[in-house]
């Protein structure tokens, strides 16, 4: 009968012994674990450790992650210097306020030109699916954490592991912990970036709803932080591949946050230098739109730059 | 409260603590209590509903036991029941029959509208509804005296670990047990530990996990292609079945920290050769109520072929409405129905089973496929999904190429899960993990726990799917 109390202290040893084993694994991954995805983890993690390096950053949701190309804006600038892009699907203004906003407001020095776009749909209605998205990043421990949440991967660290796991394996491999991104992060809208029939365009249905002004504060979050850094901010109304009746009241919401010098409003609401073949669906431009549509906001930066 | 939340993993040791300190007497009222706060928990409204008809109850079984005139006792038991199905009835069914009486005038051209009244079903209401009609109907029946303690009876209906998704326990089973708590023992103890590891496991690092890659495709299954929709069933296939058993595991081993036992409800379904089996292996406590007061009280076998078939029919079409107030669920007892009716055909026209390994695989393969078909039902949120699914699975219509994404997180605990059914089987030669050597059992028991803190879905509560009937 003693098999039991054996059997009950073998088995709370051997979860302890795991736990610290894990507890020591992880510390070296930081909050990398926290992410909602390991690549948006060491992008935003990039931006939380080298901000102040970089020339150029582009933040937002895929209207960001996709239609804008770091280095093809960074080249139609004629900059030179790292730039990144942090966008990312589903990450609407009330995501990027966990996500995002806490990043750029730890930096004392801004990077030298900060983008952000966001699709116009997002301050108007949300459909099921981009509400999904943005479930994505909210219930992320990351977001959850710091909307004051207690989870258990704040007292397990075996929670912990599955998440940290591909940062661990690079680390233990000889990589980098956060391995500067290369790539040019515009090739992955729904479609895989192939020039496709429009045959579902978000923005054909135009709801008569007034401005999220939880959506609209974000923003005003943002900019305020940019102008009492003294950094130079960019709200970019992207282009749409239709007129949209309430892209009119959004874009009069974001124009009136422009603050100059430090803080932009670039509006490309007009299409310019972009034909139809260039778009993937209602938002969203296609591999070569992106490309395109990258240098020519690029040379617009550097037309108006101070 | 949910049996995988943070509030629960503190609740039950308090409470399995305070048990083993306390007399009998007072045992009953410490489980009573904590029964009462485990549901209001959720709602302490309906506390009041659960308490109330329990009562009825209670007093109807104590009349009918005094009672000896054959047609007051009758009555008796038909207040019974009208109390019981009745708000079984306006709670769980009320807007099903408006919605559907709505369609139907709709349809021959009548306008009606629908009344303005929304009603919360309250958790648990089917499972604990049927656990009091089994009393009543075995006191008229007089194969059990009535209960003399109205605390004694409440426990029996309010009895935490089985009250929201059962098992339906027989009162002649579990009311003995609760008259007389005793103390857990070490086999007790032994029991509860691998039950609730297992249970746990069974439910977080499985059922939760899977629940994740299942979603999309039942919800837009036009999107997949029919390879993916035929992989989202077999994981969903999956999910139920350890979502379900996960739970009674949990359930069971939280009443042997009591020193009851609950009843066993599965038995390795998937294993069953044929519907019939299954039948006997999946949800053992409604299969077991279902054929003792309705398949039984209808006739059952007794009036020739076609009256049994008709018997098993109503059985599986009222126990899919007993799922939930939605056609997708008749629809699912009525393929079950059809199955059992096939079945029982078959076999009235070659009695003998086929022998031999190949045509029990064979057999088992088979009934697994015809109850993943029916899940299809179960699972679409409604008749137009279900429809779509079935569509893009034959290729009879065109679905998208979106992929269900499984990886590591649902191939490791699954091959764990495998590895025990493996051990549990009913042929293993071997003992089940229970009867086998303390470190064989601390090492297993440590394996389960880091997978469910390695792979589990830990930070939200998700419901069980059965707490929704």
């Amino acid at each position: 009968m003693r098999e039991f109390p054996r059997s009950s202290a073998l088995f709370v040893g051997l979860v302890v012994l795991a736990e610290l084993a894990a507890r020591a694994a992880v510390v070296p991954v930081g909050n990398l674990w926290a992410y909602w995805e390991a690549d948006a983890a060491v992008r935003f993690e990039s931006l939380a450790a080298r901000g102040p390096s970089y020339r150029l950053v582009i933040v937002g949701d895929s209207t960001a992650a996709w239609n804008l190309a770091p280095f093809e804006v960074r080249a139609g600038a004629g900059w030179s210097g790292p730039a990144l892009n942090i966008g990312q699907a589903g990450n609407f203004p009330a995501a990027f306020r966990c996500s995002t906003l806490p990043i750029l407001s730890s930096l004392g020095r801004w990077p030298g030109t900060v983008v952000a776009s966001f699709a116009p749909g997002q301050f108007v209605a949300r459909s099921a699916r981009s509400a999904g998205l943005q479930e994505g990043v909210l219930e992320s421990p990351l977001c959850r954490s710091r909307g004051g949440e207690a989870l258990v991967h704040d007292y397990v660290h075996l929670a912990r592991v599955r998440a940290a796991g591909r940062h661990l394996l690079r680390l233990w491999s000889g990589g980098a912990l956060l391995p500067e991104p290369q790539d040019d992060r515009h090739s992955q809208p729904p479609n895989g970036g192939a020039a496709a029939p429009l045959a579902a365009v978000p923005l054909a249905a135009a709801p008569e709803r007034a401005v999220d002004a939880e959506a609209i504060a974000v923003l005003r979050e943002l900019s305020a932080l940019a102008a009492a850094r003294e950094a130079r901010l960019v709200l970019l109304l992207p282009p749409t591949w239709n007129d949209w009746a309430p892209y009119a009241r959004v874009a009069d919401a974001i124009h009136a946050m422009a603050r100059p010098p430090h803080v932009r409003v670039v509006d490309w609401r007009d299409r310019r230098g972009l034909t139809a073949s260039d778009f993937a669906d209602g938002v969203h431009l296609n591999r070569g739109g992106a490309e395109r549509f990258s240098r020519l906001l690029g040379a617009e930066l550097a037309a108006h730059a101070p | 409260m949910l049996f995988n939340s943070f509030a629960f993993l503190i609740f039950l040791p308090l409470v399995a603590a305070t048990y083993a300190l306390l007399s009998p007497r007072a045992r009953r009222f410490l489980l009573l209590g904590a029964s009462f706060l485990f549901y209001g928990w959720w709602d302490w409204r309906f506390l009041g509903l659960m308490v109330a008809t329990a009562l009825v109850d209670f007093a109807i079984a104590r009349a009918l036991e005094s009672e000896g005139h054959p047609r007051r006792r009758l009555w008796l038991l038909r207040l019974s029941l009208a109390s019981n199905l009745g708000v079984l009835g306006l709670f769980k069914y009320f807007g099903f029959f408006v919605d559907s009486g709505l369609a139907l005038a709709a349809a021959m051209g009548v306008d009606a509208s629908r009344p303005v009244l929304e009603i919360v079903l309250p958790v648990g209401i089917s499972f604990y509804t049927f656990q009091a009609l089994s009393y009543t109907i075995d006191v008229y029946r007089r194969r059990l005296p009535a209960c003399r303690s109205v605390s004694h009876f409440l426990l029996f209906i309010a009895f935490f670990p089985q009250l929201v998704a059962g098992p339906i326990e027989r009162a002649s089973h579990l009311l003995p047990q609760l008259a007389d708590l005793r103390a857990p023992t070490r086999a007790d103890l032994r029991a509860a530990l691998e039950l609730l590891v297992v249970g746990f496991f069974k439910k977080v690092a499985v059922a939760d996990v899977i629940a994740l890659h299942v979603q999309v495709p039942f919800a837009n299954p036009l999107v997949h292609a029919p390879a993916d929709l035929l992989l989202a069933l077999y994981l969903f296939s999956l999910q139920i079945y350890c979502d379900f058993s996960g739970y009674t595991d949990i359930a069971r081993g939280s009443a042997r920290l009591f020193g009851v036992e609950l009843m066993q409800n599965f038995a390795q379904p998937y294993g069953a050769s044929d519907i019939a089996e299954f039948w006997r292996r999946w949800h053992v406590s409604l299969s077991a109520w279902l054929r003792d007061y309705l398949y039984v009280p209808l006739g059952g076998n007794r009036g020739g072929e076609w009256r049994t078939y008709r018997n098993l029919m109503l059985t599986m079409l009222l126990g899919g409405l007993w799922h939930g107030a939605s056609w997708n669920f008749v629809l699912w007892g009525g393929l079950h129905g059809l199955y059992l009716v096939a079945h029982r055909w078959w076999r009235s026209r070659r009695p003998a089973p086929p022998e031999g390994p190949v045509a029990g695989w064979l057999g088992t393969l088979g009934t697994f496929h015809l109850v993943a078909f029916a899940w299809i039902f179960f699972r679409s949120p409604d008749l137009a999904r279900a429809a779509d699914f079935c569509g893009v699975l034959s290729g009879l219509v065109v679905g998208g190429g979106e992929g269900v994404p499984i990886g590591l997180r649902v191939a490791l605990p699954v091959a764990l899960l495998a590895a025990i059914e493996w051990l549990a089987r009913p042929a293993a030669s071997r003992p089940p993990l229970r009867e086998r050597g303390w470190a064989w059992r601390g090492f297993a028991y440590a394996m389960l726990t880091v997978a469910i803190l390695v792979f589990g879905v830990l930070d939200r509560e998700v419901a069980f799917v059965y707490f929704q009937f």
